[in-house]
């Protein structure tokens, strides 16, 4: 890094100009790209070493920890709950991101219309974006209450029975799922919205001469030149999607007598970042926590490059 | 705008991140050296929100003049936060609250804490119930910690629904025909062909219920697996009894669901700690007047409770153990009582006359001698600090039987070796 910087600007004249100088001379150059990677160092870089450290030890945070190997990697292997941790983080995921782009899609392609009252809407949009998630999911917990929530109440009415939302695995799954949903669609679509106004007004004049109509349009060309905004949504999607962990505490926290953080009924509401609290911080598991840690990191890692690698080829193919 | 969108994304794991980078960031940092003699000792003390009447709080603050009291009062994760500060050995408070049910957890590192035996506290103890003070207690007779209030546990019950059940509705009469498991389960089905309505929220609820009435939890003293003891079994047959003869309402404990079906009276029986009525009366205010409280089946339970220590680290522990003696001074405990709703650790603290008060939610009934009846006959227990992660195993499976209908024995089966390989993972 040192040699890219000092080196470019001054390889015409003085090729071997003492190091010493250079940094002198340089300094200010250093001095404000500092406070990044002290920051980063100290709060990024340092924690997720000790964490990898943490995770080959037996830890409760009070006692001396051991050393234990590769065992706390074992046992997640082995541990069924986490597997089934993973598969509801999955299930929730794909329950709120396939809707959740879809419909920012269509929303972003409405705003984009020339309507009215653009920016208010776009603000109503944004709004739950903003809103605390954790009243958020308070509101959500009592609209689908089982006995007197307004879901079942507005079912009942129209004469179909009582969902036990909240007691039901599946139940909680789709909730935290409308809630995710409910949450950043908005956001979504601001972000698709952002990516077709970047769209040059010529291709949709050459496409409306050519006789195309709206939605020949929206799939012909506002699409296909949307893609790379649609990728980044789409790992975005899937970094955050897969830490959901506020929306499923809040919805499934029971009161002082149960197990506490364990995702409401049959686990339901048990997503991966949610075990690894609850290993962590309900039964001071800590060298366990950092293994869970490091497991959704790597879950995370291999589908983020495996959707970046496929959008990839694609792309590449429209171009050839 | 992009930035500040991209920006509120990571919040969502924000807690958990800063309390983690808190926890694994932590460096050692040398103590605040002790003030010298004669010069102010400014004192820091930690505790959550609700744990002491703040008018209490304030007064202290203000009685302590050899220096500046200073009182950080911790929200969430407030385990975490003190186990922060003792990991980074830096800004560790002189005086803090610990739980109840972090006790176990704390008990494993006595050397943090002061043995507030040394600070001459004699005169006191008494004043306080033993199996409390026992919860504090190394096994070597070290305190850590002074009780600020105990969680006796009780039958909360809706006198309206039971008259309307023909039930009997005085507490003396409701504890005679309640007095064992069983004759509970009977004026249950009794409630539910008269009215309709269940007797208990969850199948969760009864085995924890039972549970707390043992001395003996999911882990021995010696670090022994208990989860297949006959005690552990009974509280298990008595959920599973609960729920097959139709008593448990099948609830989240707590949501709003279960607000509604108390208000409604479809659940007009609660079981609950003495802290549960601030729960009752905040929830379901409306039914004002209509509740009375009795013994609670098969013998009383303490649930939840906390406790006020002096770290080892503390900069002037006999400044410390003075504020904490005010603190619980019979009056201000009767005021917490008033404030908060926690019920008095220290037995003196019921002859005030905020005691006697009578609480019109209980339509006038003396609620305070119906805990102190509790807390007489309460069994010290031991605590094992892996017992909620062995105990995890049994409500995930009670949760499987009400949920989906699992078979109670395979359930039960699953839930031993589950516990088990907890355990055995944990130590």
């Amino acid at each position: 890094m040192t040699t890219a910087v000092s080196g470019a600007p001054s390889a015409g004249r003085t090729q071997r100009r003492p190091r010493g100088r250079t940094l002198s001379r340089r300094w200010p150059l250093y001095a404000a790209i500092a406070p990044f990677f002290i920051l980063f160092s100290a709060f990024g870089l340092y924690p997720t070493i000790y964490s990898l450290a943490l995770s080959f030890q037996r830890s409760d945070g009070l006692t001396t920890p051991t050393w234990v190997g590769l065992a706390n990697y074992q046992q997640l292997l082995g541990d069924e709950m986490w597997w089934q941790a993973v598969q509801n983080t999955f299930i929730i995921f794909s329950l709120s991101t396939f809707p959740m782009l879809l419909l920012a899609l269509i929303i972003a392609a409405m705003l984009n219309a020339n309507v009215r009252f653009s920016t208010t809407f776009r603000i109503a949009y944004f709004v739950p974006n903003i809103t605390s998630v954790v009243a958020m999911a308070i509101l959500f917990g009592a609209v689908f209450g089982q006995s007197f929530g307004l879901v079942n109440s507005a079912l009942n009415a129209i004469g179909l029975g009582k969902v036990p939302w909240l007691n039901t695995p599946f139940g909680i799954q789709l909730v935290i799922s409308l809630l995710i949903t409910y949450q950043w669609t908005g956001y979504n679509a601001i972000i698709f919205l952002a990516g077709m106004q970047a769209i040059s007004k010529d291709v949709y004049e050459a496409a409306q001469v050519d006789g195309a109509g709206r939605v020949r349009t929206f799939l012909s060309i506002t699409i296909p030149l949307l893609r790379p905004t649609i990728v980044f949504v789409m790992i975005v999607s899937i970094i955050t999607g897969l830490q959901t962990f506020t929306e499923a505490q809040v919805l499934t926290s029971t009161g002082a007598t149960a197990a506490p953080y364990s995702g409401g009924a049959g686990h339901g509401g048990l997503t991966m970042v949610l075990y690894f609290y609850q290993q962590a911080f309900g039964y001071n598991k800590f060298g366990y926590g950092a293994a869970i840690a490091w497991g959704i990191f790597l879950i995370i890692f291999m589908f983020t490059m495996l959707s970046w690698r496929y959008s990839r080829r694609r792309e590449d193919l429209t171009r050839r | 705008m992009a930035d500040l969108v991209t920006r509120s994304r990571p919040r969502r794991l924000a807690t958990v991140a800063v309390t983690s980078v808190l926890l694994l960031a932590a460096a050692a940092a040398p103590n605040a050296s002790f003030g010298a003699e004669g010069t102010p000792v400014d004192l820091t003390m930690w505790v959550w929100p609700g744990a002491l009447s703040e008018k209490t709080l304030e007064a202290v603050a203000a009685d302590y003049t050899d220096g500046s009291l200073k009182t950080s009062v911790i929200g969430d994760n407030f385990k975490t936060k003190l186990l922060t500060s003792f990991t980074a050995n830096s800004s560790i408070p002189d005086i803090t609250g610990v739980k109840g049910e972090d006790m176990p957890y704390f008990l494993q590192k006595p050397e943090l804490f002061t043995d507030l035996n040394t600070l001459g506290i004699s005169d006191i103890l008494s004043e306080f119930p033993e199996w409390k003070l026992k919860e504090a207690m190394t096994p070597d007779g070290k305190l850590l910690g002074l009780p600020i209030d105990i969680g006796p546990t009780g039958l909360f019950y809706r006198e309206d629904v039971l008259a309307e059940a023909g039930l009997p509705t005085d507490p003396a009469e409701v504890q005679a025909a309640t007095s064992t498991w069983e004759d509970y389960f009977a004026f249950g089905e009794k409630l539910k062909s008269a009215t309709g309505a269940f007797l208990q929220v969850n199948m969760a609820d009864v085995f924890s219920f039972v549970m707390a009435q043992y001395p003996t939890k999911f882990v021995s003293a010696d670090g022994e697996f208990l989860g297949e003891s006959p005690e552990v079994r009974r509280a298990w047959d008595l959920a599973v009894e609960a729920q097959q003869r139709g008593l448990t309402a099948g609830l989240q404990d707590g949501s709003p669901d279960w607000a509604s079906a108390v208000l409604s009276g479809t659940l007009p029986t609660v079981l609950g700690a003495s802290w549960h009525a601030g729960d009752l009366k905040s929830s379901v205010a409306d039914t004002a007047g209509k509740w009375r409280v009795t013994q609670m089946p098969g013998g009383p339970a303490n649930v939840g409770g906390s406790f006020l220590t002096i770290p080892a680290a503390s900069k002037d522990k006999e400044a410390a153990i003075a504020i904490i003696r005010e603190l619980l001074s019979a009056e201000n405990q009767a005021t917490m009582f008033t404030d908060t709703g926690n019920f008095p650790a220290r037995t003196s603290a019921f002859e005030e006359p905020a005691m006697k008060a009578p609480d019109p939610f209980f339509g006038g009934q003396d609620v305070v001698s119906q805990f102190a009846l509790a807390s007489e006959s309460m069994p010290a227990v031991y605590n094992s600090p892996f017992d909620n992660v062995v105990a995890a195993a049994y409500y995930s499976e009670l949760s499987n039987i009400e949920s989906a209908g699992k078979d109670p024995e395979q359930a039960w089966r699953d839930a031993v070796q589950a516990a088990s390989e907890a355990l055995a993972s944990s130590r």
